[in-house]
């Protein structure tokens, strides 16, 4: 490998999910976690003894919260990019970070791909937020601009599920189809709604034709 | 002119004639008469006397003392002593006895003595009459007792009375009022004036009021401060009616003053009650609020995150897995995470319901803002935020209150207004605080709220209790064309708004969590 790999230290007060992100991380390649702490002191201690080059850190810590650490962090070691991983998207403690210096704000129900997103992005020297936050705070900054516009990424079975929406099937026949429980066929409708903005089965079905998941039949 | 005069009667016709005039006149007039020999003691009795006397004439004529006996003991000696007197002296005697009569019934007799001296001079017979006077007698005394009565019930009515003159002198004054003023009567009539009676502070409204009286000639209700002789007072409820002339003029007064002290004292003790009611609903409000952010917190930081690190294992595992056996269980992975995002998104916004990490992080503007912008995506409805002229820092309980009311609003708006705009106006200007939200949607009749116990009128309801609780000012307008304005104020100078239960402010620290 002709790059050294990234540096990462992670600040989370909550082990499981730590040590889950701990072990995502660790199977990429290019990303090196050097250290876990589980307060903002212990954070800001193991920076000092270790070279870091990203922190993620959650913005709930007791005792002294991630943005607080967030700063004196960037006061100790300015190079170092901070990355909030928080189970908040609210708008202002999203703005409140990236204040204090933060490159990237990504919520825990995201932090899978898109952190991995982010620690890419930031390492370019560029500000990442997710998409769940990116629509409070843009439409926040820049009120009435029409959000962004790339195609969102729906998994292999909520393609599946769509299409099956596109070609008038009800949620218990897809559920049949697919051997699911129906509530989890309403749980796929509502997320892929979500994701590409949709509102009504009419719009669920002009999406997939012009996508190409399903083609009009009959 | 010769005249034909009749010829004279015999005497004796005329006597006999005469004889029976008396003896009908004695009948009608229920009266008789009788002579008594001084030196004999002999009586002789009219027939009438008979009869008063229930005696027979078979009986025979009494002497004195037999006649005597038929007198109640009281008026024995009484008429035993006007005989004596009547001899003693040679004068008339009257007098009244009560008698009671061999039928056992109780009669009041009069009685006229006379003495008739002989020409030494020494009286030496007694005549007289007899009168049975019983109904006047009972007349009399049924009057006495009536008056009595009348006079009691004046004097020791539960209530107290008064009379004034024109120029509001006292001129007659019960009992009860003067036990309840501690003076005694001669102090008061003729010496003192109505305005006396009064506490100072109730005088001036006294006056003014008893001017008014004079010419309408009445006064209801009137709450007024009697000042008793001791220096303390007592709560009554005037009364008064003019007594007027035939001019029209003020007479006197007649005035009923009824004790207040208990409606006084229940309507502290209800005032209190209220006090200590909107005391509770305010703590009850806190709690609850506290309830909310706990909850909230706990879900975020612990069932959020927990969530979170459970869709990362999946990462994990998916990842661990050969790609054969991936491409085979994907689609149940696929499944898992969807679960679990769909979860995750709606704790989220149960969160966001229960209580806004903003509003505890950064207060009243930043939290509305957010959920008038979620409101906006999720219902399509444009909100319009101006607080251009809102400078001021809230207390913690009314930034929860107006956000609350927001919430409210906002919801009830997608629910039923078919709006297309809010707008929510914020300012605190001219010592007044407001906050407005105003839809431009159907609108609805307010006088037909709450009654069918539809959603949108308890959660008015609640807004406007909520509002009195913290000591503001709740209005709605409706209108169909206009659509719904809620206005919530506080008067700034009115002494602020209310307080905050102890211990309420405090647990807000408790989300420690959470970035301060």
């Amino acid at each position: 490998m002709s790059h050294p790999k990234v540096h990462i230290a992670l600040a989370d007060d909550h082990r499981m999910f730590l040590h889950a992100l701990r072990a995502l991380l660790e199977k990429e390649p290019g990303i090196e976690v050097v250290g876990v702490a589980g307060t903002g002191d212990e954070l800001l201690a193991l920076v000092a003894n270790k070279p870091v080059d990203i922190a993620c850190v959650d913005i709930g810590m007791p005792a002294m919260n991630g943005i607080e650490t967030t700063r004196r962090l960037l006061t100790l070691r300015p190079n170092i990019k901070v990355i909030g991983v928080s189970a908040f998207s609210d708008r202002q403690f999203v703005l409140d970070l990236l204040n204090a210096g933060a490159r990237g704000y990504v919520t825990k129900a995201e932090a899978g791909e898109e952190l991995l997103r982010a620690i890419h992005t930031v390492q370019l020297g560029k500000t990442y937020l997710c998409p769940d936050v990116a629509a409070t705070v843009t439409s926040a900054l820049l009120d009435n601009t029409p959000r962004d516009t790339s195609t969102p990424r729906i998994t292999a079975r909520e393609r599946q599920v769509l299409q099956l929406i596109a070609e008038g099937h009800t949620s218990g026949r897809i559920a049949e189809r697919l051997h699911l429980a129906a509530s989890t066929v309403e749980v796929h409708r509502r997320n892929i709604m979500r994701k590409l903005d949709l509102h009504s089965v009419a719009e669920l079905t002009k999406y997939a034709i012009r996508n190409g998941i399903t083609t009009i039949s009959g | 002119m010769p005249r034909e005069i009749p010829d004279p009667p015999n005497a004796e016709e005329v006597l006999r004639a005469s004889e029976a005039r008396l003896h009908e006149a004695q009948a009608v007039g229920r009266m008789g008469d009788w002579e008594l020999d001084r030196d004999t003691g002999a009586m002789s009795w009219s027939p009438q006397l008979f009869r008063l006397f229930e005696r027979s004439s078979a009986q025979g004529t009494p002497d004195l003392n037999e006649a005597l006996g038929y007198y109640a003991l009281e008026s024995v000696e009484h008429t035993r002593a006007a005989f004596w007197e009547a001899i003693d002296t040679g004068t008339r005697q009257e007098l009244e006895q009560s008698v009671l009569l061999p039928s056992g019934a109780q009669r009041f007799h009069a009685t006229t003595i006379v003495p008739v001296k002989n020409h030494h001079g020494r009286v030496c017979k007694l005549y007289g009459t007899t009168q049975d006077i019983t109904e006047r007698k009972l007349a009399e005394q049924e009057l006495r007792r009536k008056t009595f009565e009348i006079e009691d019930l004046y004097q020791n009515a539960p209530c107290g009375y008064y009379s004034l003159d024109a120029d509001g002198m006292i001129i007659r004054i019960n009992d009860t009022l003067l036990r309840w003023l501690g003076y005694g009567r001669e102090e008061i009539v003729g010496h003192m004036r109505a305005f006396e009676l009064f506490c100072p502070a109730s005088r001036a409204l006294f006056g003014q009021v008893f001017r008014t009286f004079k010419r309408t000639g009445v006064l209801r209700n009137m709450d007024i401060e009697l000042l008793r002789k001791d220096g303390s007072s007592m709560p009554v409820l005037l009364n008064s009616t003019a007594i007027l002339d035939a001019q029209g003029s003020f007479v006197a007064s007649r005035t009923v003053l009824s004790d207040n002290s208990d409606r006084k004292r229940l309507e502290i003790e209800r005032a209190a009650h209220a006090t200590r009611l909107a005391e509770l609903s305010r703590h009850m409000v806190d709690v609850q609020e506290n309830e909310r952010r706990k909850f909230a917190a706990e879900l975020h930081d612990h069932t959020s995150p927990n969530l979170a690190a459970l869709q990362l294992t999946l990462t994990n595992l998916a990842r661990a897995l050969p790609a054969p056996v991936l491409t085979e269980l994907e689609p149940l992975l696929d499944d898992a995470q969807a679960l679990l995002r769909d979860t995750i998104t709606g704790i989220r916004d149960v969160c966001t319901n229960l209580r806004p990490a903003t509003l505890d992080y950064a207060g009243l503007i930043p939290a509305v803002q957010d959920y008038a912008q979620q409101f906006g995506l999720r219902t399509g409805i444009a909100v319009h935020l101006d607080t251009t002229h809102f400078t001021m820092q809230l207390p913690s309980n009314v930034q929860s209150l107006l956000f609350r009311i927001t919430q409210e609003a906002l919801t009830n708006c997608a629910k039923h207004a078919r709006a297309r705009n809010v707008r929510i106006h914020l300012e605190n200007r001219d010592n007044r605080l407001l906050m407005a939200v105003a839809d431009d949607g159907i609108g609805f009749d307010p006088h037909q709220l709450g009654e069918s116990g539809t959603a949108p009128g308890l959660g008015l309801i609640t807004m406007k209790e909520r509002a009195e609780f913290a000591g503001g000012r709740f209005a709605l307008k409706s209108d169909p064309q206009r659509g719904t304005e809620i206005r919530v104020s506080f008067d700034l100078q009115a002494g602020e708004f209310r307080k905050q239960p102890r211990g309420a402010r405090s647990s807000a620290n408790d989300a420690s969590a959470r970035p301060a």
